[in-house]
């Protein structure tokens, strides 16, 4: 009777041992392609950056942009940066908004990654959140200043992974677009959402053809 | 967001100085009185919107026609390694305003280690101008009343825009009186040397802060909310020690909209489709409903 009760409890414990190994097992899986997406992006930013004071704004532009499209969920952001204004919008305004959207993203990337003084990127976590997105935390150190981080959240989309949020020192870059982007459709509507939106693409540019 | 320029959230220019902790007390009490009288307004994170707009304009134009210029007249004739050990000094003289909060938030290690660390760079770091105590893995934190109030439970209170001092809420404003009490100069009392190094402390922590202050003028399609935003998520992170806690992430993702006032609830008419489990979005604002995506075409741009 004791041995039977004493095998029962091995049993448990082993199933329980073999479910949490399993478990590992398969967030090491999942996370695994979502790392190498961040990566691959963070080693473009790299590349633009040490490149950067010779080929301008318009040379780093041409570089990230395939990172930036390849490695965003670009359409989805732009989605929930209008929030609720999304639904009201017509077919083209939503093309409208997701190109203009696009270039803005990539015109600041190019306008803040202008140059390389020994930064690096560093991955210093990566877990499965919510309903099968993934974290991917990372941080930022230059010799000099005091580190970021940088945690991106990445959603499956198709059979990749995209970045839909990126959050630096705590702040949500989605969440601040966000609540600009429906002040303004509120307060001046959607076609001068559209003009200023432009109009900031246009000062990354030429504010930093020169650098 | 870009590379670093948030790094220190939104910038704070710090001063100290009787004049300083007579102006806060009175615009504490001032607004003190004005969320109070707000009414129903207890829920929204940004009631006095209108008010603090103003200071905000007033607050940049100050900053634009007085700081800016000699900012750059500062960074112009001081060299970068002496900035940087100006702003060392102004950190560790500033530092017991960390340590006491330590004690009173419970973090007896954290106090303990940030004790040591001051110390050493009180000496070793030759007044604070060297951190030292960095590279010996004693590692500086940020701490200050704000975040013990919040601590304790106390909730954080309309947001605010302080005039001459920057984004603030409520619950903070005590931290603006403590940190002038808990600071070395306070107690130097010869203010013909802590008046010269108030005046360098605001110009240097301004210099620090134009990286920040340039992404928010470069980026910003509203710099009121952006700075706002910016400003309460980072708080909120600082409250968890600087770390993105997980259980949080969903809604540090979207955070439920900061201006109720400016936009009336807009009720969900969209045609949103439901997709298969493995495609559903896990973050979700007040507009989506749960388990309900709305997925556009595949990006391209």
């Amino acid at each position: 009777m004791e041995w039977h009760k004493r095998r029962g409890r091995l049993a448990a414990w082993a199933w329980t041992v073999s479910l949490c190994l399993v478990a590992v097992v398969a967030e090491a899986t999942n996370v695994a392609p979502a790392v190498a997406v961040i990566a691959r992006f963070q080693n473009t930013l790299l590349t633009a950056m040490k490149k950067g004071p010779q080929i301008g704004f318009h040379g780093r532009y041409r570089i990230l942009a395939p990172a930036v499209r390849e490695s965003h969920n670009l359409a989805y952001i732009a989605q929930i940066t209008v929030g609720p204004y999304w639904p009201r919008l017509s077919p083209t305004q939503h093309a409208a908004f997701i190109k203009v959207f696009t270039r803005l993203t990539v015109a600041t990337y190019a306008a803040q990654f202008k140059s390389y003084s020994g930064e690096q990127f560093k991955e210093t976590a990566a877990h499965a959140v919510g309903r099968g997105d993934v974290l991917v935390e990372t941080k930022l150190v230059a010799h000099g200043h005091k580190e970021a981080t940088l945690d991106y959240l990445l959603a499956p989309s198709g059979a990749d992974w995209k970045i839909v949020n990126i959050v630096a020192n705590g702040v949500s870059d989605l969440a601040l677009k966000r609540a600009q982007y429906t002040a303004i459709i509120h307060r001046k509507g959607f076609p001068a959402l559209l003009d200023l939106l432009r109009s900031k693409v246009a000062q990354l540019s030429h504010a930093r053809k020169a650098a | 967001m870009s590379r670093g320029a948030m790094a220190d959230g939104v910038p704070r220019l710090r001063r100290q100085g009787w004049r300083r902790l007579a102006l806060c007390g009175c615009l504490t009490l001032l607004v003190v009185g004005c969320a109070t009288t707000g009414g129903g307004a207890g829920h929204r994170v940004d009631p006095l919107e209108p008010m603090n707009r103003r200071f905000y304009a007033f607050n940049s134009a100050t900053d634009r026609l007085i700081m800016t210029p000699v900012t750059h007249m500062y960074t112009a004739v001081t060299p970068r390694p002496l900035r940087a050990s100006l702003t060392h000094f102004f950190r560790n003289v500033a530092y017991p305003d960390v340590i006491v909060n330590d004690f009173l938030q419970g973090r007896l290690r954290q106090g303990v280690s940030d004790i040591g660390r001051f110390l050493m760079n009180s000496t070793v770091g030759v007044f604070g101008l060297f951190d030292v105590a960095s590279h010996v893995g004693l590692k500086a934190h940020t701490e200050d009343a704000g975040l013990t109030l919040a601590h304790w439970g106390v909730g954080r209170g309309p947001y605010l825009v302080l005039p001459f001092i920057g984004p603030d809420t409520l619950r903070n404003t005590p931290s603006l009186i403590m940190g002038v009490v808990t600071n070395v100069l306070f107690y130097v009392g010869n203010s013909a040397l802590t008046l010269p190094l108030t005046v360098f402390d605001v110009i240097n922590s301004r210099a620090n802060a134009s990286s920040s202050l340039r992404y928010v003028r470069e980026n910003a399609v509203d710099q009121y909310i952006f700075t706002r935003d910016a400003y309460l998520q980072h708080r909120d992170y600082l409250l968890h020690g600087g770390h993105l806690p997980l259980k949080a992430v969903e809604q540090m993702m979207l955070p439920p909209q900061a201006t109720p006032s400016a936009h009336a609830p807009d009720p969900p008419p969209f045609a949103a489709r439901r997709l298969p489990q493995k495609h559903r979005r896990s973050v979700r604002g007040p507009w989506l409903a749960k388990g309900v995506v709305v997925r556009p075409p595949a990006p391209g741009g």
